[in-house]
């Protein structure tokens, strides 16, 4: 018998739970659903996953590396530029696991590894929003009080976070669709950056409303 | 509840009260159980090594005392490999488990009374994820059972298994340190009752599986090639009942691309 890792079944139970919850919200998907999309007996399931929360942690776990990773770029953005594309790329993986914030409140009030988690992701997403305002003010791109950063953080945080949300309560048949996502990321991105408006040095207000346009083009 | 799905290859595996007399044995060198003297939990037996879960649990169950474990195991064994529904299945688990705590109390020294519940609150306790059964203290009771199972029978394989299971689990979710410490768990106790287990009933595929399944997150290596290995093993055995065919069919789909 050729020789083959094991673990493919494994990981693609993720792949498909990922793609199930992101379409119809975890609270909507049963593991008899999963198995049924993979066609793989339900015993196969359970040896590799035997609790829906097991599903639930590998793959929060695998978004909360990602982020991890991506968050620690913050430093290096230096324009609006890259905080467009910082901003772009944080929205794409987000967006990648969407099911975490489309039923965020419910995740976190029966899952003990989301609870805990999720504050930990907020505050690193705080602390990487707060190093880009540093850097951009280092390299003049940005002119801002030190007494706002906190709070413009913060509120950075939020849209970042609800964003989903917001765009779902818009249109909750088709919002999280995956071919409405370029338009919601860019949409999110866009209102992220612009409370970074009063605090941006001229040319880069002008830049940032060229980025916008360019994008707004391209939607239509 | 709804009645049971039905085992996927209905009639490949058929035995009457002779033929699992004859092969008894072999079809129960992983739980040692003794061949019964009462023709009626033969039947519930037999029923059980064909694929016919539901009949053989509640033959199992008209046959008093007797047929207790018969209907643990094929409640179980349904449940584990062949009940979808996450909320069914978890209620088969609890039952069973409370049947066998109870047998526990009149046959004290009936090793399957407490090898039945330690499996039955350890497939509940994964299905309700590893922190949560041990904050609820259910991993005290899963080791102490399987660790009195293998005290009455220590010719017990499947109880090896599962305890190999639960030091894999109980370190894989608290860690070596808190794992040790609060559940006395180990990593090398559990690889050594995996490879006792094996030395038990070399031709058990779900030893293979559980093994395979427990070095992973043991050693923490996806693609570990001894799980390969096992799992190419577990593929290539030659199944004599019902249960032995969902294990093989679950590691040949492991093998599959």
């Amino acid at each position: 018998m050729a020789k083959k890792a094991p673990r493919r079944t494994a990981e693609r139970i993720l792949e498909v739970t990922l793609e199930l919850f992101n379409r119809f919200g975890e609270p909507n998907v049963s593991t008899t659903l999963i198995s049924a999309e993979l066609n793989i007996s339900p015993g196969n399931l359970y040896y590799h996953y035997p609790a829906k929360d097991e599903l639930i942690n590998s793959l929060f776990d695998r978004y909360e590396r990602s982020l991890s990773e991506l968050l620690n770029a913050s430093d290096n953005v230096r324009d609006v530029e890259d905080a467009w594309f910082f901003m772009h790329t944080l929205f794409e993986l987000i967006w990648q696991y969407r099911f975490l914030y489309r039923d965020l409140n419910d995740l976190l009030s029966k899952n003990r590894r989301l609870e805990t988690h999720f504050q930990w992701v907020l505050k690193n997403k705080a602390r990487a929003v707060k190093s880009l305002l540093d850097s951009m003010s280092r390299a003049g791109t940005v002119s801002i009080d030190s007494r706002e950063v906190e709070a413009t953080a913060t509120s950075m945080v939020v849209v970042l976070t609800y964003w989903l949300s917001y765009e779902y309560v818009r249109d909750p048949r088709h919002a999280l669709e995956p071919e409405h996502a370029q338009t919601a990321l860019m949409r999110g991105a866009h209102h992220v950056l612009n409370l970074l408006v009063p605090y941006l040095e001229t040319s880069q207000r002008r830049h940032l409303m060229g980025l916008v346009d360019a994008y707004h083009q391209d939607e239509k | 509840m709804a009645p049971w799905k039905p085992f996927p290859h209905a009639g490949e595996y058929a035995f009457n009260v002779a033929s699992v007399r004859q092969h008894w044995a072999r079809l129960h060198a992983g739980d040692a159980e003794p061949l019964p003297g009462n023709d009626d939990v033969l039947m519930a037996w037999a029923l059980f090594h064909s694929g016919e879960f539901q009949r053989a649990f509640e033959t199992g169950l008209r046959a008093g005392v007797e047929g207790v474990t018969v209907a643990n195991k094929a409640a179980c064994i349904y449940a584990n490999y062949l009940e979808s529904r996450e909320k069914d299945r978890l209620v088969l688990f609890l039952e069973a488990a409370e049947r066998a705590r109870e047998l526990a109390i009149q046959q004290p020294a009936n090793p399957n009374a407490w090898f039945w519940q330690a499996y039955a609150l350890g497939r509940y306790s994964q299905g309700i994820s590893v922190a949560r059964a041990l904050a609820q203290g259910l991993g005290k009771r899963v080791k102490e059972a399987l660790e009195r199972t293998i005290e009455l029978q220590p010719q017990h394989a499947d109880a090896h298994i599962a305890l190999g299971t639960f030091h894999a689990e109980v370190i894989d979710k608290v860690g070596s340190l808190i794992g040790g410490m609060t559940y006395g768990a180990r990593k090398e106790t559990g690889l050594k009752m995996f490879a006792d287990a094996l030395a038990l009933n070399p031709e058990s595929a779900m030893a293979k599986l559980e093994y395979a399944r427990g070095l992973v997150m043991l050693e923490g290596q996806p693609d570990h090639p001894e799980a390969t290995r096992l799992y190419q093993q577990a593929a290539a055995t030659m199944p004599m009942d019902a249960k032995e065919r969902l294990d093989r069919d679950l590691a040949r789909a492991e093998l599959q691309d």
